[in-house]
């Protein structure tokens, strides 16, 4: 699986970040980790940065629904916003979307925007608060170290380790990852089986 | 405003287009590289005629939008080289619309039917008519594509220059919100524009010559609007010299202004200047050329950028997604 920034192809999926890029890097090499060529992520994202939050990457969701025919959607949110799937699916009526309860599960639902359906993927990061949380756990399945889950802690650690955050993920495998970031590599796994099927 | 519809088929890179192009009063295109961003911008340049002068030149302005060999040589207008290019415009005199092969073939709507103009001279005075303009050079200045202007151009335009006070306006109101520095005038001395500026309360004078690009250029088009006045201003690689900061003040002189505005750009910082500008009358088109060569569009308006913008995506980048 490949994560692309411009010239996409189908079947892909937008990506949808509700943070910042420090989930973009993440992102970016852990579905490398997926052998597969069936789909890929697409996430044109601005240099500009942006909001941050649900309503924001929900009021994109919505453009983008309406502006062009992709009708798969990968939403990456962390807990400190969201807690749940269910929540998600009820905050986007707020926005003309209507999910649907068929075939949903905690990473996935079906939603309607006027006649078009779309596929909703969904990863929530992190245990109480944020995608650092699941670094911290990577660090400390991979050095027996306990990092406080704070980004610049994250990075002072890496750099003793002559690391970065993509090099600790390339030089992780998958079950390792599984244990590190569940949500995320099960979303993935989600998308990729979904893709295979077609 | 002045074209509200335009739709090409054969012209230069376009095969034909998905549907017409709708255009509000400031348009901003979008698009990769070699998108026909350009080739939209000077098919709106030849209206209402290609046989118009540009306002800076003498020749017809189709035939200064190519370098060329031969002044009559019309195929590099046609796609592919060969063929009849169409040209079709909804504007505020009615339909009208342009044929290319050998020749330059000029119609007009009448009744819902298209009567051909076999001369320019009398399509050209049918046409100043219509759009009720007193002279042929009144009819050239009707739309103008933003270059870089010659000091010899400007210095024939002085004298409107300075009863508008543009001469004053331009330095104080527009430059000086986007530099350092602190001009008071432009003047023209010996064939020559300079900058007056104050130092220790003595003048200084610097020649146009020996101030940056960005400014050159933008005090420059500036002294040209003001004083002209078009109907229609097409701006092609809009951001090129420009400094954030310039883009903002060129873009909010643009959409206040009572003129028709198409630019054409590659900066994100232009994009993100958008939400500040009115946005009742303001659009964003984003282009793509598809694997036919036709051109797709998709428009957004000011609202739908700003969201996507302020959601993290970058709408520069979603024009690849057009057409899939």
């Amino acid at each position: 699986m490949k994560y692309i920034d411009h010239s996409p192809k189908h079947p892909f999926v937008n990506v949808l970040i509700a943070d910042g890029k420090y989930e973009v890097r993440i992102l970016n090499r852990v579905v490398q980790k997926f052998q597969t060529d069936n789909v890929s992520l697409f996430s044109p994202a601005t240099p500009l940065g942006g909001q941050k939050g649900l309503v924001s990457v929900l009021n994109v969701l919505k453009v983008l629904t309406d502006k062009f025919s992709n009708s798969n959607f990968l939403i990456v949110i962390d807990r400190e916003h969201v807690s749940n799937t269910a929540q998600i699916m009820d905050e986007v009526k707020k926005f003309g979307i209507v999910p649907m309860d068929e075939d949903k599960t905690e990473y996935y639902f079906k939603a309607k925007v006027g006649q078009k359906m779309i596929n909703v993927y969904v990863t929530i990061q992190g245990m109480k608060k944020n995608i650092e949380e699941e670094v911290s756990i990577l660090i400390q399945q991979t050095y027996a170290q306990e990092i406080s889950p704070d980004k610049d802690k994250i990075r002072d650690f890496l750099n003793t380790k002559n690391k970065n955050v993509e090099s600790l993920i390339d030089d992780s495998n998958l079950p390792k990852l599984k244990k590190s970031f569940p949500c995320l590599i099960q979303v993935l796994e989600c998308i990729s089986n979904k893709h295979r099927e077609v | 405003m002045l074209i509200k519809e335009l739709k090409i088929e054969g012209f230069r890179g376009i095969k034909k287009m998905g549907e017409p192009l709708k255009l509000k009063k400031f348009n901003l295109i979008l698009g990769r590289n070699n998108a026909c961003k350009s080739t939209l911008l000077q098919a709106l340049c030849l209206f209402p005629s290609p046989y118009e002068t540009t306002v800076d030149g003498n020749t017809p302005r189709i035939f200064q939008l190519v370098s060329q060999t031969s002044q009559n040589d019309l195929t590099p207008f046609l796609y592919r080289y060969a063929g009849k290019a169409d040209i079709e415009y909804d504007s505020r005199i009615g339909k009208i619309k342009f044929g290319i092969d050998k020749s330059i073939h000029l119609y007009i709507e009448r009744q819902l039917s298209w009567v051909e103009y076999g001369s320019n001279i009398v399509y050209s005075d049918e046409i100043q008519k219509m759009l009720a303009k007193k002279s042929s050079e009144e009819l050239n200045s009707i739309s103008i594509m933003l270059t870089d202007f010659s000091d010899q151009y400007i210095e024939k335009l002085w004298n409107i220059i300075e009863k508008e006070d543009a001469h004053i306006s331009v330095p104080v109101d527009f430059i000086n919100r986007c530099i350092d520095e602190k001009f008071t005038e432009i003047t023209l001395r010996h064939h020559d524009l300079y900058m007056r500026k104050e130092l220790d309360g003595k003048p200084f004078y610097v020649k146009f010559s020996d101030l940056g690009e960005g400014v050159k250029k933008f005090a420059r088009i500036l002294l040209v609007l003001s004083s002209i006045k078009p109907e229609l201003v097409l701006w092609d690689d809009f951001d090129s010299h420009m400094h954030p900061s310039m883009m903002k003040i060129a873009m909010e002189y643009l959409s206040r202004s009572t003129w028709q505005t198409v630019i054409a750009t590659h900066s994100i910082d232009a994009l993100s200047q958008i939400p500040d500008l009115d946005t009742k009358d303001s659009q964003i088109i984003l282009v793509k050329k598809g694997s036919q060569d036709e051109l797709i569009h998709k428009i957004f308006t000011v609202d739908e950028i700003d969201t996507l913008i302020e959601g993290g995506q970058d709408p520069r980048k979603l024009v690849d997604e057009l057409g899939l």
